[in-house]
């Protein structure tokens, strides 16, 4: 039930109760006062009613006077011989009656009564001229006779519609005056009736009008009973009276007039206040509710923005302004968390949720525009050094540092600074969104975004190693989803990581295809069967004497569904997936396994190198199979180097160092390998617990440079100051060979001396290698 | 009428005394022909007349002929038979009127052995012949007139004449005392009285009232029309037709009182107006038929042979004479006119 519903469920049995009352108390008083006035009528009516009775019982008497003091009677009564003296008597008559009743044909009539008794003369005001005496007339002149009266009244109501009054009168046949004796030889009576007709007109209205009963009543006949309190008594003569006794119906039917209009003005009066209240309930109370109920609704529909400030002073309006200012504050308070989920705490950057809000509209516009967009996901590379090496909050100032950087190239370069192009996506992980841009102008972007980085990163806490790998990716050709346009980027990010770090790697299809290769890699090397798929190649490795002094075991995959897989490009991803340390193992079991053979070809005090990945340090798992695989295989660990690659040393730690030196307790021999591709400086490697460095290809090449011979002695005393074994690798021509020997190189590897070769290839190998240095 | 009898008889105390040689006549409006008058008067009398236009005003004036100081009046056919029985009026016969030896015995048995005859004529219709298409020639004309009549009809107020067209256009007799057809014609004046203009005498009511234009058509005796002409000042403007049902031969009756002072004066005069030339001059005059034998020669011939004033032979035949009636028929006769009179009045005033 609403509010409205309710008021007026609650106002609308007030009223009622209240007129109702009102009502009830006027009705009271009303009914007294009709009665009485009702009362009061009646006895007006009756009193007039008298007064017109009256008019004509005068009429009466002045007319009998006139007959007999004018000499209009005797003129009569003498001259029998006009023929016209009953006309001139008529003319008499009516000159009376229309004197009294002003031309109005009233009857009356008039008659003489000889002394005997017989009717001498009849006239009458009607237009009937062939009208007789009545016999009422009659019967009233013998009852003077009879009971010798001189005068006589009488009023006839046997019809009460049709009454009439009669008066006679005795007079001497000589004299013509009122008769001493009365002696009925010598005496006339005339006798004049008149039709008090407009008394019998106004009863008969009376009678009607109030439903009336009448009773005449004099001394001859007395009423039976008291008249009630509503009725009236009209004196026509002396002796002669009218109760006028209106029927009971008459009040009752008045009271219920009163009844029914009471009613009525009550009922009209009850819906006028009712609806009058309701309006004023509704424009003043319930509407103000129904308004901020329905603004609360649109505000919670998110059509409005928070409700109309109400001015109002009244409860509603505080309600309301209550509110007003309640989701003020909260909404302000989810505009913030709003915000604080979109930005990034550490950098102030948009975050990842920013990034796709802004990226899906971005998308929606260039659909809509035809145009291209670019995004460029940048990986901040050794980032995990500077937080292992520095600790994090100055990883975080780096951040920090960098994303400013950002930030403000973008700024300046796209000359905009109210939108931002730069989110933080995770960690050292960032996307830049370029609008309107092809891969050409973003080119020019990224390559000053890779200017931020050469030779490192610099900012007020220093400078730090972080170089930054970039990953372009275009709209439309290279996605049309956001989805794929950030794993696109994120490929060509990878993409450039791989081939280097510290580079732009454009997305391409070429990449893509690489990318499902590795993929593909991924997958088979999960279902790898090492018996069947996996095998080992050797790699002879000789001293300055030239005698083969050791083999390094290489690994080979060779694929049912891929074929030969390099392990450059299998290695990496071995790691990433967790599957290396089974191979290594393998590989490790494997040359436990072919030592002994081995030894057979290449003599008894051969040293066998076997390569672990640098995601084995810390393992103690590593640590534990390979003792098991040791005691298994009752190898002596003193013939066999693991060798780790130089990228190792930068995650160098105490404990990598620690673990490094249990492999070491266990009698192994440790190598680093690929010296010389990282930025490891040689003076930090030989303060590492190592038994061997083998210097890359490239070290290689570049220390065998004629100008830059004095180096490799230089470099190579280093290591045996520190009693640390030299070993080169990638020696592929003699000049090298010659070179290193002279600087003191302790064992050399490369093309030239031998390449990697099946265990069953060796003995021929080496029979050949003996052969040519037989002859040379 | 009372009022009249009121007003005649304020215009005698007037006029009193008398002068000796000056008769006093109790007559009808234009009545008495100018020239007779003058030539009377020639002789060294003098006549002054004292006008009635009803039958009750005449005879409430010579019921008191003594204080009215009637010496001579003209009279209708009953009352001089009424009047002479009751010793009202001086008996006239050759000795004391020798020109009466002039007169059609017809007349002089009408008028009786108290009066001569006057002048005598027929019960008409007078119409205005500008206004009236079709003559009217039945009493139903006057009593049910066409539409273009109603409310222009005159009647007369008399208790014999007014009942006549109604008597005569049911048939009856003129004198009848059949209350019947008294009655009959009693319904059908009360008809009647919707249409009236006017019961008063039509050449009174001509003389005097301001409506007398919008009277076409009356109730007159036949000769009437002629001085309704002189009153409307237009010669054959009213003519005068007998309805064939027929009508009553009328005669007016000269008379003289028993109670005037002058009646050998009187008689006399009687006598002058009873000699041929007087008489003829005096009829033709007054356009009426006179019952003079004598004098009927020394009429023109146009107006001996005019049919309005000599009515032909058949309108004798069909025509009815008056009849003394009974007191009683009289008095219903007076009630019944009476009647008709407070009809008319009252549909007048409602």
């Amino acid at each position: 039930m609403n509010l409205e519903k309710r008021t007026s469920l609650l106002i609308l049995p007030v009223i009622i109760i209240s007129y109702a009352m009102i009502a009830w108390i006027i009705y009271e008083r009303e009914s007294h006062s009709l009665q009485a006035l009702e009362k009061n009528r009646l006895e007006q009516r009756a009193s007039t009613i008298g007064f017109t009775f009256t008019s004509y019982n005068n009429f009466l008497d002045t007319y009998l006077t006139s007959l007999l003091e004018g000499n209009v009677l005797a003129a009569y009564l003498r001259n029998t011989n006009n023929i016209y003296r009953e006309k001139m008597l008529t003319s008499h008559l009516e000159a009376a009656i229309s004197r009294v009743r002003h031309n109005q044909q009233t009857f009356a009539s008039l008659s003489i009564f000889d002394s005997d008794n017989t009717p001498s003369l009849y006239i009458e005001n009607s237009t009937d001229p062939f009208a007789e005496i009545r016999p009422a007339q009659t019967r009233f002149a013998h009852e003077m006779a009879e009971q010798k009266m001189r005068r006589h009244w009488e009023h006839l109501s046997d019809n009460p519609a049709y009454t009439s009054i009669q008066q006679g009168i005795a007079i001497d046949a000589k004299t013509l005056l009122t008769p001493t004796l009365l002696q009925a030889e010598s005496t006339y009576r005339i006798v004049v009736t008149v039709r008090p007709d407009k008394f019998d007109t106004l009863l008969a209205k009376t009678l009607s009008e109030y439903q009336a009963k009448i009773r005449y009543f004099g001394i001859e006949s007395p009423l039976q009973q008291e008249p009630g309190y509503f009725s009236a008594v009209v004196k026509l003569s002396a002796n002669h009276f009218l109760l006028i006794e209106p029927s009971k119906e008459y009040l009752a039917s008045l009271l219920k007039q009163l009844q029914v209009r009471l009613l009525g003005i009550t009922s009209i009066s009850i819906m006028i206040t009712f609806i009058l209240l309701q309006l004023l309930i509704r424009r003043f109370i319930t509407n103000p509710i129904v308004q901020l109920d329905n603004q609360l609704t649109d505000v919670i529909a998110r059509k409005k923005d928070n409700i109309d400030y109400p001015y109002a002073e009244d409860e509603v309006g505080r309600l309301g302004r209550k509110f007003h200012s309640l989701y003020e504050k909260l909404n302000q308070a989810f505009q913030e968390s709003f915000l604080q989920a979109r930005i990034d705490a550490l950098t102030q950057l948009p975050n990842r949720i920013s990034f796709h809000e802004a990226a899906e509209k971005l998308l929606l516009d260039a659909e809509k525009n035809q145009q291209q967009f670019s995004i460029i996901f940048i990986d901040i590379d050794n980032f995990k050094f500077v937080n292992d090496k520095y600790g994090h909050e100055m990883g975080d100032e780096l951040l920090k540092a960098i994303a400013a950087k950002f930030n403000h190239l973008i700024t300046i370069t796209l000359k905009q600074d109210n939108a931002s192009c730069v989110y933080r996506l995770s960690g050292d992980e960032f996307i830049i969104m370029l609008p309107e841009h092809d891969s050409e102008s973003a080119n020019l972007i990224c390559n000053k975004i890779l200017k931020l980085f050469t030779n490192g990163f610099n900012f007020e806490r220093g400078h730090f190693a972080v170089t930054a790998s970039l990953g372009l990716a275009c709209y439309p050709q290279d996605g049309s989803s956001i989805t794929q346009l950030i794993s696109n980027a994120d490929l060509a990010m990878y993409q450039a990581k791989n081939t280097g770090k510290n580079r732009l790697a454009h997305y391409s299809n070429k990449l893509a295809k690489n990318d499902r290769q590795l993929k593909e890699i991924e997958f088979q090397l999960k279902d790898i069967n090492p018996e069947e798929e996996l095998s080992l190649n050797y790699m002879p490795v000789i001293d300055h004497e030239d005698s083969v002094k050791g083999c390094e075991a290489l690994l080979r995959w060779n694929s049912p569904h891929i074929g030969p897989v390099s392990p450059a490009v299998f290695i990496p991803v071995a790691e990433e997936t967790g599957v290396f340390e089974m191979i290594d193992l393998w590989v490790i079991e494997q040359s436990f396994k072919d030592y002994p053979q081995l030894q057979s070809i290449l003599g008894e005090h051969l040293q066998v190198s076997i390569n672990i990945s640098s995601a084995e340090v810390r393992s103690d798992n590593f640590i534990y199979k390979l003792k098991a695989l040791c005691n298994r295989y009752g190898i002596n660990p003193g013939d066999f180097i693991l060798e780790i690659t130089e990228t190792f040393a930068m995650e160098q730690s105490s404990e990598a160092i620690q673990w490094l030196e249990r492999l070491r307790q266990l009698g192994f021999k440790i190598a680093i390998d690929d010296f010389g591709t990282g930025y490891t400086s040689l003076m930090q490697m030989v303060d590492y617990p190592v038994d061997i460095i083998k210097f890359d290809k490239q070290l290689v090449e570049r220390i065998t440079q004629t100008e830059r011979r004095h180096l490799a002695k230089a470099l190579i005393d280093l290591c045996h100051i520190q009693s640390i074994q030299v070993v080169a690798e990638g020696i592929e021509t003699q000049e090298q060979s010659r070179c290193l020997w002279q600087a003191d190189c302790d064992i050399q590897q490369g093309f030239l001396i031998a390449r990697p070769m099946p265990i069953d290839t060796l003995k021929s190998w080496l029979e050949e290698h003996q052969y040519l240095e037989r002859v040379v | 009428m009372p009022f009249n009898i009121r007003s005649v008889t304020l215009c005698f105390a007037i006029s009193l005394p008398a002068q000796a040689d000056t008769l006093r006549l109790l007559n009808w409006d234009e009545y008495l022909s100018d020239h007779t008058l003058s030539q009377w008067q020639a002789k060294g009398h003098s006549i002054e007349s004292v006008l009635i236009d009803n039958d009750e005003t005449r005879d409430a004036v010579l019921l008191n002929s003594v204080e009215n100081l009637i010496d001579l009046a003209v009279i209708d056919e009953t009352i001089s038979k009424r009047f002479g029985s009751e010793g009202r009026l001086v008996e006239i016969n050759e000795s004391n009127v020798p020109s009466l030896a002039n007169v059609d015995p017809f007349w002089r048995e009408r008028c009786g052995n108290y009066a001569v005859p006057y002048l005598w004529g027929t019960l008409g219709i007078a119409y205005r012949s500008d206004v009236v298409t079709k003559p009217p020639t039945s009493w139903y004309d006057l009593l049910q007139p066409e539409n273009a009549l109603k409310g222009h009809v005159g009647m007369m107020d008399d208790h014999i004449d007014m009942l006549a067209p109604a008597l005569f256009a049911n048939g009856h007799s003129l004198n009848s005392e059949n209350e019947t057809e008294l009655k009959q014609a009693f319904a059908l004046l009360k008809q009647q009285t919707a249409h009236v203009q006017t019961y008063e005498y039509p050449i009174t009511y001509l003389g005097n009232s301001p409506d007398a234009d919008q009277l076409h058509m009356a109730m007159v005796y036949g000769g009437d029309q002629h001085t309704m002409n002189l009153k409307a000042g237009k010669k054959g403007l009213w003519k005068y037709a007998v309805p064939q049902e027929g009508t009553v031969l009328w005669v007016d009756c000269m008379a003289v009182t028993t109670s005037s002072k002058n009646q050998a004066l009187a008689l006399e005069f009687i006598d002058f107006i009873n000699r041929p030339a007087i008489a003829a001059q005096n009829a033709e005059d007054l356009y009426f038929a006179t019952p003079n034998t004598a004098a009927k020669p020394l009429l023109s011939d146009a107006f001996r042979l005019n049919s309005e004033v000599f009515p032909p032979d058949e309108i004798i035949h069909r025509s009815q004479l008056y009849q003394e009636l009974s007191r009683a028929n009289v008095k219903l006769r007076l009630r019944i006119t009476n009647a008709v009179i407070n009809i008319y009045e009252s549909g007048k005033t409602h």
